[in-house]
């Protein structure tokens, strides 16, 4: 059996899904000798844009892209948000996108390294959080128009009960329109460590898997409709995504810093 | 569901002064069960308020603040403190039903 119909095949229960995190070394080095594989120490050349989970306190501008900024020191990027302390809430997402036609057919493993340079507290004013996110989509525009992909949301706003809690993206309610929503699968403590994250995703199987520090995570294949603005082509998606703290009526709120390093991405075939 | 206890004292009750700056303290968002109330539903609901709602938090998860007054044999013995405590708790779930549609805070006596 080649290593795509294992894949495959482990995809399609939850114990395979735990073997689709086990890369072997003789395939990332095709990949990497096929030139399927990009990797890095930082996430420079990324793109970065504000996303959708964004709010402005009464009176504020909206969010805009002076608002958030990714910096890379070689070793490590930093994603910021609500960099000027405004009364908003700040979604920043890095990410690498390539336009690849075909992109549907391959299985993409995809892994970073993420930590926190401070802990989220109920009595932190410089630094607090909303959530850090993790994320890889391919966007179907010439096809389905549906955006496939996996995605994990740890929230760290200190207020709330979920502080620490895990989450996917999943859908829910009629599958011919289904909606979309984050379910909790777990918890990780909230700490300045430096934790990794790793992304299965498999189209032609619909399967998906995911792992926090080695540690197997239920995940979920989920489809998302998108604006009719999106382009007409394939398009895949890694990406690392902060939103700092909910403002309230406050004039200010605290900025939101994530670092992250040694990425990387692999197209299997 | 998502439960999180969060515990007061019956002792600590001494009057309706005295609950108030309990209640105050408890979730460290002062002024949330009073002037402040619809800031920290906001706050803690994301995603699923009816009115500031943001799509990007829409979650199966549905909190619940437990408050737990722990050594509660006294507090029947005072009516005012005891309607006091209950006054506050139903305005908190009032406003969270209409901001949320379900109330946030359960009360428990221990």
């Amino acid at each position: 059996m080649i290593r795509r119909e294992f894949l495959r095949a482990a995809g399609a229960s939850a114990i395979g899904a735990m073997a689709l995190l086990h890369w072997p070394e003789e395939q990332v080095a095709h990949a990497a000798a096929e030139n399927l594989s990009y990797q890095g120490t930082d996430l420079n050349n990324w793109l970065v844009a504000v996303g959708d989970g964004v709010f402005a306190a009464e009176g504020e501008a909206p969010v805009a892209q002076d608002d958030i900024a990714t910096l890379h020191f070689g070793d490590h990027s930093e994603l910021r948000a609500n960099v000027h302390q405004r009364g908003i809430m700040a979604h920043n997402i890095t990410y690498n996108q390539q336009t690849v036609p075909d992109a549907l057919d391959y299985i993409h493993l995809c892994e970073f390294s993420f930590r926190l340079p401070y802990v989220p507290s109920t009595s932190s004013w410089e630094q607090n959080a909303q959530t850090f996110e993790a994320s890889f989509f391919i966007w179907d525009g010439s096809n389905t128009r549906l955006d496939y992909g996996i995605a994990l949301q740890w929230i760290l706003n200190p207020w709330m009960n979920s502080f620490g809690k895990i989450r996917t993206w999943v859908n829910v309610g009629d599958p011919a329109q289904p909606r979309n929503v984050w379910k909790s699968i777990g918890q990780l403590n909230v700490d300045t460590n430096w934790h990794t994250i790793k992304l299965v995703f498999d189209y032609q199987f619909q399967t998906t898997a995911m792992a926090i520090d080695g540690n197997h995570c239920l995940s979920s294949f989920s489809t998302t409709p998108k604006a009719g603005t999106w382009s007409g082509e394939t398009v895949a998606r890694f990406g690392a995504e902060i939103i700092s703290i909910f403002p309230g009526s406050n004039p200010n709120a605290p900025s939101h810093t994530m670092e992250v390093r040694d990425w990387r991405w692999l197209w299997i075939q | 569901m998502l439960k999180e206890k969060r515990q007061i004292p019956g002792d600590a009750i001494k009057n309706e002064q005295t609950l108030e700056e309990l209640l105050n303290n408890l979730m460290n968002f002062p002024g949330w069960h009073r002037e402040r109330s619809t800031e920290w539903i906001d706050m803690v609901t994301l995603g699923e308020n009816l009115i500031t709602q943001i799509p990007h938090f829409q979650t199966t998860d549905e909190d619940l603040f437990i408050i737990e007054i722990t050594g509660s044999h006294g507090l029947a013995d005072r009516p005012p403190v005891l309607a006091q405590l209950v006054r506050r708790v139903r305005e908190i779930n009032q406003q969270s039903v209409e901001r949320i549609g379900r109330p946030l805070l359960l009360l428990l006596f221990s």
